[in-house]
């Protein structure tokens, strides 16, 4: 009971920061900035809605997996951002 | 409404609109951008109808190998080549607009024809009975590589005549000559390091796996080709084999199938038809060659997707 309620929490907290990420890519105005909102808000709301399923895990295999799964994401949002920050030409805005 | 019909419906939504604003969006890179999404909601698709198997296939070599390819296509390729338009303006898109609507002629009538199957009759419950007798536990790799074994062969010859024929654009019949990345900068080189050892991992995992549950030689296969293609992109030359090693690990994985064919036709066994109590070592043993076939014609059809080095090549312009 008590875990059935702190997935519902993580899990409104994790949809809560992929929606406010979102909204940071539809107005921020540029690249960099967008970048910004997005893996932030995006690597916290992926690792919020892990963290929810983890109590909901059958067995610690299981949530093992779930949790590598953030950390690969981690790993490669990290490393797209970084190349596009990179690479792109900077913009006037 | 129950939740689960919401769920469906929402996905059913996701992917025609995915599907038409790959097709609709202006711009080359988010029409790619958009096919993958439409390869990863298919995915999520499949998953829901409960085939795994379809959805592993899907993520890896649709959503994954696919997207390497195109998005490789629209950033390397220039946008458009020399003009060769064919005939008055309107030719074309008339000869598109009827290959379509046969195809969804055919398509539909062949659907029609098949019509809907009753819960519990079609080849379903046969598959569930016999799959003791095929040497493995998961009944879809007991239809692929046991009960319908020739039609698992001739995709794979598929696959093998695909990666020849891409070869055979290259003048070398090689790929020595399309030039390869340079070492990564520091951050892409940790994502290598740290990412491909797990994929190689979960490709090994899915080929055991697809015994005894969802999972198989094309999965695999799919993602060692991620795996080599980021080795390649990382700065490592060697790890899509190019040269000596290009041909044999293109069509070690279809020999190896041809063989053992003949070999079950010389022990008298009938063509591809595997008896106890070897089939399920050789099941295994045959998807083990055909996951590293598979990955090294994916990851070669990704490099042969670029372009030769200037003076070598096809004479091209760099």
């Amino acid at each position: 009971m008590i875990l059935d309620v702190l997935t519902g929490l993580l899990l409104v907290a994790g949809c809560a920061f992929f929606a406010v990420g979102t909204l940071g890519l539809l107005r921020f105005p540029d690249l960099r900035t967008r970048l910004h909102a997005l893996t932030k808000a995006d690597n916290l709301g992926l690792g919020l809605v892990v963290l929810a399923l983890v109590p909901q895990a059958g067995s610690v295999a299981e949530a093992a997996k779930l949790l590598l799964i953030w950390a690969l994401a981690l790993v490669a949002a990290a490393t797209s951002s970084h190349l596009l920050g990179r690479d792109a030409p900077e913009e006037q805005t | 409404m129950t939740v689960g019909l919401v769920l469906d419906l929402v996905l059913v939504t996701a992917v025609l609109v995915s599907a038409g604003l790959a097709l609709f969006v202006p711009g080359r890179v988010a029409s790619v951008m958009m096919f993958l999404v439409f390869g990863l909601v298919l995915a999520v698709v499949w998953a829901r109808l409960g085939a795994p198997d379809v959805a592993l296939a899907e993520a890896a070599i649709a959503a994954g190998v696919t997207g390497a390819l195109l998005l490789d296509a629209v950033t390397e390729r220039p946008r458009r080549g020399p003009d060769r338009r064919v005939g008055p303006r309107w030719l074309m898109p008339l000869l598109g607009a009827v290959a379509g609507a046969g195809l969804v002629v055919l398509l539909g009538a062949a659907a029609l024809q098949a019509g809907p199957v009753e819960p519990g009759t079609g080849l379903g419950p046969t598959v569930l009975d016999r799959t003791d007798d095929s040497g493995v536990s998961h009944p879809v790799t007991a239809v692929l590589l046991a009960f319908r074994a020739y039609d698992t062969l001739l995709e794979v010859a598929v696959l093998t005549l695909a990666v020849v024929v891409v070869l055979s654009l290259h003048r070398d019949g090689r790929l020595e000559t399309v030039p390869a990345p340079g070492a990564a900068s520091p951050v892409p080189d940790a994502l290598v390091r740290l990412a491909v050892p797990v994929i190689v991992l979960g490709a090994g995992w899915l080929l055991v796996a697809g015994s005894s549950r969802p999972g198989g030689a094309f999965q695999a296969g799919a993602l060692l080709a991620g795996a080599l293609i980021l080795l390649r992109l990382g700065g490592i030359r060697l790890a899509v084999p190019t040269g000596r090693w290009l041909r044999p690990a293109v069509l070690v994985g279809l020999a190896a199938f041809l063989t053992l064919g003949y070999v079950t036709v010389a022990l008298g066994q009938g063509w591809l038809v595997l008896a106890e109590p070897w089939q399920g070592t050789v099941i295994l043993l045959l998807e083990a060659v055909l996951t590293v076939s598979i990955g090294a014609c994916l990851a070669v059809l990704f490099v042969a997707g670029r372009r030769p080095a200037a003076g070598t090549g096809r004479g091209e312009e760099p």
